[in-house]
């Protein structure tokens, strides 16, 4: 019989060493725990320019002194699903700070925290009503014809809804981690949506639940956001800036804002339920949204690794949408890992500032522009640049 | 000899006769119109126990009524006879239990002798036999008290009461269900981690690191856990669950709504028709504003 070899001697000399470990990570970490920690999220210098009920507007403080190649200014959308500090969660890692590196004049919208009194405002209310509001003060504050638009998440769902509805007032737009096609079983929470009776949840809630949610994001992978994390959390707080960062980011995890009654209903049965979004049949306010008049310049950025957007849920857009000026761009990273972790803070916002640049620059050219990789058919050919240079010239317009 | 017997055996009619018979005198004899049993010679404690005599009066002025009342021959029969059926109501109380009880018992022993034998990976057929055991004897047996019709100026109020103590049982239950088979991926992955360290074992691979143990396992349980919220068994249950925590909330709320109607203060109802009033005229203004700018 073959014996076997268990190596006890090794593994109880590892067991004593880390356990002699864990005993100096405590103390260290009882040093920093009890000390002055610096948890502070969004930091970055704002002012509320303007306010309608319970949202926001956010215009951000310029850091250049030098003229800026991006002209025309930038409006955020975030989702209406946890808090967009999640940009701007500590210096070495935010986005804004880079946009405003970069000479970009933005401006974000803050969606509050709905109430009772927001349970019956529909996508409508926020698309037609909020962000229209939000976008004629900026084009009046700046004297400007057009803006450019980034939405993230569902924001950028939103984004897509309304510079389908409202072309002219959008130069280029930007989708960041965006749902637009819910026909797909690649995420769990596709799987999920099916089975929620959206009707029965609202009557009985009124609003969205952030904790309700929030509880299902965990269960979307609790292996790891529920025990690997935390594991991870014991095994280095004795480092203050892990303990810093993490807090922060369980910081703005739990921000969770209800979402409004309506507006999830609706959601939930004509995206998640029927797909219409992305087959030009959703009507929002008794318009119905045509993607097709989506013709400005579209830059489409998705995760590989996404759980809750997975690539099936968001590469779709670029090859329904009327632009000819369509770029996807697939990130080797996560949902929040695109805008937070530290190796796509090289790749993220500063592809976004050049992509930018290369659209409002005064003396750009044609050959700059750079083509839907996944649009089948799409070739670099006269004739398409011709199109893609007339359709540049009507989203200048 | 039988037929003997039972001639000889007194009749349970003529014995509670003599026995109400023997009572009424007994109770009689505390009555006002007999001799005091207090002692001359015992001056202090008598105003204790003249008190005590009172009680005493009064309760066997009670029975006197009720033995007295009871040997009425009408009377006498149909407590006979509410006797007689009264080890039928017991019996069959006790049986309802005792079969709801067994085949509990017997759910949770297959159950527990089950354990260990899950196969990794699989969620399709979910042994919850001995959760829903309960599930079934609330449903079978407890429920229907709860939706006994109600009587009186009350009745509304009562009825919502029992709606929502029924409501909190079934969410219990179906918590309970979705609590139990979140549990599942646990027992799955130590099952396979064990599996796998034996395999490990017999290869002499065993690692020396424990850390390594730890991410073997947790990749593991994520393995199970992906495998598991994919499973239509999952989905139902927690819909299930979602279903059962929605109805019981409504339940609960309109209790509150109950409350709150008693109070000067306005109920949720009354709010939610001032917010669509208010979000009906915001969006008239709007409209109003945004046609206005236009011209």
């Amino acid at each position: 019989m073959e014996k076997t070899k268990i190596p006890v001697d090794l593994i109880l000399k590892h067991i004593a060493a880390e356990t002699e470990g864990a005993q100096e990570r405590a103390q260290k970490a009882s040093d920093i725990l009890l000390g002055k920690l610096n948890t502070e999220i969004a930091a970055t210098p704002y002012d509320v320019v303007f306010e309608t009920d319970r949202v926001k507007l956010k215009h951000y403080h310029s850091v250049r002194t030098s003229p800026s190649e991006i002209s025309t200014p930038l409006l955020v959308t975030y989702a209406l699903i946890n808090r967009e500090t999640m940009l701007d969660l500590q210096p070495e890692r935010s986005v804004v700070k880079t946009f405003l590196e970069n000479g970009i004049n933005l401006y974000m919208i803050d969606w509050g925290y709905p109430t009772s009194k927001d349970k019956f405002l529909t996508i409508d209310d926020h698309v037609n009503g909020y962000m229209d509001t939000m976008v004629d003060f900026i084009l009046e504050r700046e004297k400007v014809k057009k803006i450019n638009l980034m939405g993230i998440c569902i924001g950028g769902t939103f984004c897509v809804m309304y510079s389908a509805l409202h072309p002219e007032k959008i130069k280029n737009l930007i989708t960041t981690v965006s749902p637009t096609n819910f026909d797909t079983d690649q995420g769990l929470l596709h799987i999920w949506m099916k089975w929620v009776d959206v009707d029965k949840m609202i009557e009985t809630f009124g609003n969205m639940p952030g904790d309700l949610m929030n509880l299902g994001f965990l269960l979307l992978n609790p292996a790891r956001l529920m025990i690997d994390k935390y594991i991870g959390f014991l095994e280095n707080m004795d480092n203050k800036d892990f303990v810093e960062n993490f807090i922060r980011m369980e910081k703005w995890i739990f921000d969770s804002p209800d979402v409004p009654g309506e507006t999830f209903r609706q959601f939930i049965k004509d995206c998640y339920h029927n797909n219409l979004l992305i087959k030009n049949e959703m009507e929002i306010g008794g318009h119905k949204i045509d993607l097709r008049k989506i013709t400005m310049p579209l830059l489409n950025i998705y995760a590989q690794y996404d759980h809750l957007v997975p690539p099936g849920a968001a590469d779709k857009i670029t090859g329904a949408v009327g632009s000819t000026d369509t770029e996807d761009v697939c990130l080797d990273t996560g949902h929040i890992g695109i805008y937070v972790s530290s190796k796509t803070q090289k790749e993220f916002a500063p592809r976004i500032v050049n992509w930018l640049k290369e659209r409002d620059a005064p003396s750009e050219s044609v050959q700059e522009f750079s083509f839907s990789r996944k649009r089948p058919g799409l070739k670099k050919g006269s004739q398409l640049m011709k199109k893609a240079f007339r359709a540049s010239k009507e989203a200048r317009r | 000899m039988n037929s003997a017997a039972e001639h000889t055996k007194p009749e349970p009619q003529a014995m509670l006769l003599e026995w109400l018979k023997s009572a009424n005198q007994f109770w009689a004899q505390y009555s006002p119109n007999q001799k005091s049993a207090s002692h001359p010679e015992e001056a202090q404690e008598k105003e204790s126990r003249k008190m005590l005599q009172e009680a005493l009066i009064s309760i066997s002025k009670g029975l006197s009524v009720i033995t007295s009342v009871m040997r009425d021959p009408s009377a006498l029969e149909a407590m006979c006879r509410g006797m007689a059926v009264l080890p039928d109501i017991t019996s069959t109380f006790l049986q309802t239990g005792i079969k709801g009880y067994s085949s509990f018992q017997k759910q949770l022993i297959e159950k527990m002798g089950k354990i260990g034998t899950t196969e990794a990976y699989t969620f399709d057929k979910i042994d919850q036999e001995a959760l829903r055991a309960w599930s079934d004897i609330y449903e079978k047996e407890i429920r229907q008290y709860f939706n006994i019709p109600q009587l009186g100026l009350t009745r509304y109020y009562q009825e919502r009461i029992n709606q929502a103590i029924d409501k909190y049982n079934l969410f219990n239950n179906a918590l309970s269900e979705f609590l139990h088979i979140l549990s599942l991926p646990f027992e799955k992955s130590l099952k396979a981690m064990q599996e796998k360290l034996e395999e490990l074992t017999k290869s002499g691979g065993l690692p020396e690191d424990t850390r390594v143990y730890y991410q073997m396992w947790l990749k593991n349980l994520e393995g199970h856990f992906m495998k598991l919220f994919k499973s239509g068994e999952y989905n139902r249950v927690l819909g299930e669950t979602l279903a059962a925590m929605e109805d019981y909330l409504e339940a609960r709320n309109k209790i509150i709504q109950d409350i709150l109607q008693s109070l000067p203060i306005p109920t949720s109802k009354e709010m939610d028709d001032l917010y669509m009033e208010v979000y009906r005229l915001k969006k008239s203004v709007r409209t109003l504003e945004k046609a206005k700018e236009r011209e």
